[in-house]
């Protein structure tokens, strides 16, 4: 590793060439940002990634069940596992989906879940993406980097090889494709995540298409040619399903494809991921996934959650009153790192103005433990040092579900800060997975 | 049982030309257990393609798309359907009509107002709920003033509540939101009606998995010379028209409508 780590600044050097940034919006102006890059990669052993990988493809393929529950028959809510509260006012359930069901009942292809791991070596969940989960190709195209620098590092290490993700991302398209091309859907080059989006569509052979780019004509998508036009079989949507379909969701978007909802309902062509998947993935949700698991697969969940309480049940309510500055209070309207609070950090004032936000509207909020979190080193000028860091899992569900051997590790900018989104401004490592 | 002749036509004037034009049209009666349809036609002007589908709510859509340039496009649906309320079986409502939406929430003066309407002991008792529905249907009548050109089709059922006016579409608004409030299942129906010169809206409530019809614009119950075109949790999920299109114009819409009594023959 120590040769690895002597390229870090020429990593970076060409990690800027490449175009490999991240766009924030702070304040109303839109940035670009590199995302720095440290070399010192996140190893995990071939044991315990099998556990992980166990419990990721488990905890999946129950959020899926979910999806094609609540937009179908709503079985967990009349059998009172889930209060069907969580469910219906969530901002993220869409009721233009209700009864309709994707290309092989397949609702998050592409799923991200974020987790952590313990000082005790406990790994925990903290949350699932299972909307636009981005990320994969800021690890792979660093280990491609990596691998040039320093090839003996990969050849001594046994790592697991993560090249495989385009193909798998393909099987995952092709799997659901209805009939003609596979395309990636961006919303152009000022989005967060547009150097991903051109490089998927890269390593998958997908078109890479914009708004204009696909039109709908009776209850079919095609990509406008220079020559000819072609059927979409499949989309892989990088852009929120509000945008999506100004003749169904925001009339204002011009992002979007009008009346592409009517070719998805038609079974004509693949959302990928499903519209209406927020429903699975607020953080209200998150606390019933392990029930999940055990009502849809019958099986007891081989990952945790971080204790999570619903101020929602009065019991929840007094103990987060009662521990109130000891607890990670979430808002579940926000995401990605915002409305995130530690309640210690608050000065007095503002604690108690939270307190009462959740005392007013308990179904709004969760609470969480602190979780104390490894520390990864991050090499610096002046010597390695700690940072907290979390790891986003890919898990890719095509004809089954399977984890990408890899995986985003971020980790937090300042010593100590526990909030690692690379829209709070962090950066990432690779993620080594041990082949024994 | 009502035999009813309809005729629906809209018009949109654009200011300049525009194209690449998709609409979602809500226009053409939903056949229902109360309600069929005899005879349905819909014609669009200048002429372009569209397909039939049924969305999430169970109504009738049509799908379309113009991609020349036109400066007006125009909708016709007419047709005869024979309504009859002997026919009416049940049918559970969905739960996602017992809870608000961004156009629905009791907040301010609404909430207090819901508060007031008390609350339903037993929802299987048809006529406690029936009775519950048809108090809340004459409360909003009396605490609200038609006032066309008052209100847009953004206005919250709180904010029109609060200022006292609205037209069918608030007082439908406000209606919804009050029974929700009360634990009722409740729908927005946007439709027409024997009488008005303009698309109509009402509500109807789930009464122990019934549905029956209340008007809160003219305080009456739903009887069967009202044809309803779309249903949804609000106006938001029923409108008449919805397109995108591209191009700078300013729209003019015009609004034909009748229904009337099926000569005998």
């Amino acid at each position: 590793m120590e040769s690895l780590v002597s390229h870090t600044a020429r990593i970076n050097d060409q990690l800027a060439r490449y175009g490999v940034k991240f766009g924030i919006y702070k304040n109303g102006v839109f940035n670009e940002r590199l995302f720095p890059f440290d070399a010192i990669a996140r190893v995990i052993p071939a044991d315990e990634w099998q556990v992980l990988e166990r419990g990721l493809i488990q905890r999946v393929d129950a959020l899926n069940a979910f999806l094609k529950d609540v937009y179908g028959p709503q079985e967990i809510i009349h059998d009172n596992v889930v209060p069907e509260d969580f469910v219906l006012s969530s901002p993220g359930y869409l009721a233009s989906c209700i009864g309709l069901t994707p290309p092989k009942g397949i609702y998050s292809h592409i799923s991200g879940i974020d987790l952590v791991q313990s000082r005790d070596g406990d790994w925990f969940v903290l949350e699932d993406n299972l909307r636009v989960p981005s990320g994969a190709s800021y690890p792979l195209i660093a280990r491609t980097l990596c691998r040039r620098c320093s090839p003996d590092t990969y050849r001594t290490n046994d790592i697991v090889d993560n090249r495989g993700y385009g193909s798998m991302l393909r099987e995952v398209m092709d799997n659901v494709n209805c009939g003609g091309i596979n395309v990636i859907f961006t919303p152009g080059r000022y989005n967060a995540a547009y150097f991903e989006h051109s490089f998927l569509a890269e390593q998958t052979g997908a078109l890479l298409a914009e708004a204009g780019d696909l039109y709908v004509e009776d209850e079919y998508v095609y990509y406008r040619g220079f020559e000819k036009d072609q059927r979409v079989g499949a989309i892989y949507r990088r852009i929120s399903d509000e945008y999506l379909d100004p003749t169904t969701f925001l009339p204002e978007s011009v992002i979007g494809i009008p009346n592409l909802m009517s070719a998805y309902r038609a079974g004509n062509v693949a959302i990928i991921n499903a519209p209406g998947n927020g429903a699975a993935d607020d953080k209200g949700i998150y606390y019933f996934v392990p029930k999940m698991v055990e009502y849809y697969l019958g099986e007891k969940p081989l990952l945790q959650n971080a204790p999570t309480y619903l101020p929602f049940y009065p019991d929840d309510l007094s103990y987060v009153m009662d521990n109130f500055e000891r607890l990670v209070i979430k808002d579940t309207a926000e995401a990605g790192g915002y409305g995130v609070v530690f309640a210690a950090n608050l000065d007095d004032e503002a604690r108690e103005e939270l307190r009462q936000k959740v005392l007013n509207s308990p179904r709004r909020w969760i609470a969480q433990e602190i979780i104390d979190f490894t520390e990864l080193p991050v090499h610096l000028a002046e010597g390695d040092v700690p940072r907290k860091a979390d790891l986003r899992a890919f898990v890719l569900t095509g004809h089954e579900t399977k984890v990408w051997p890899s995986g985003l590790t971020r980790y937090s900018r300042e010593a100590g800060n526990a909030i690692v989104n690379s829209s709070q401004g962090g950066g990432f490592k690779d993620t080594w997975i041990l082949a024994h | 049982m009502k035999l009813l002749d309809y005729s629906f036509s809209t018009t949109i004037d654009f200011s300049v030309p525009v194209r690449d034009h998709y609409f979602v049209l809500r226009c053409m009666p939903s056949p229902s257990y109360t309600l069929r349809v005899l005879e349905s036609d819909l014609t669009v002007e200048p002429e372009m393609r569209y397909v039939r589908q049924t969305d999430s709510f169970g109504n009738l859509v049509a799908i379309g798309r113009k991609s020349e340039e036109h400066t007006r496009i125009g909708y016709h649906s007419s047709g005869t359907v024979r309504v009859d309320f002997n026919w009416a079986q049940p049918d559970v409502a969905h739960p996602v009509f017992r809870h608000s939406t961004p156009l629905t929430r009791a907040e301010g003066a609404l909430a207090t107002f819901a508060e007031s309407l008390g609350t339903v002991k037993n929802h299987h008792d048809v006529r406690e709920v029936d009775g519950f529905c048809l108090h809340a249907m004459s409360s909003v009548h009396d605490a609200m003033a038609y006032a066309p050109g008052t209100t847009t089709v953004a206005t919250t059922a709180s904010e029109a509540f609060a200022a006292g006016r609205g037209v069918c579409q608030d007082f439908s608004h406000v209606l919804v939101t009050a029974l929700r409030h009360a634990g009722i299942a409740a729908r927005y129906v946007s439709g027409l009606a024997l009488g008005e010169g303009q698309t109509h809206a009402w509500v109807e409530a789930s009464v122990d998995d019934f549905w029956y019809g209340y008007d809160p614009t003219r305080n009456q119950e739903v009887d069967e010379t009202y044809i309803p075109l779309a249903w949804g949790r609000d106006w938001s999920d029923c409108p008449v028209e919805r397109g995108s299109f591209v191009g700078l114009a300013d729209q003019t819409q015009t609004v034909h409508m009748t229904v009337k009594e099926h000569a005998e023959q």
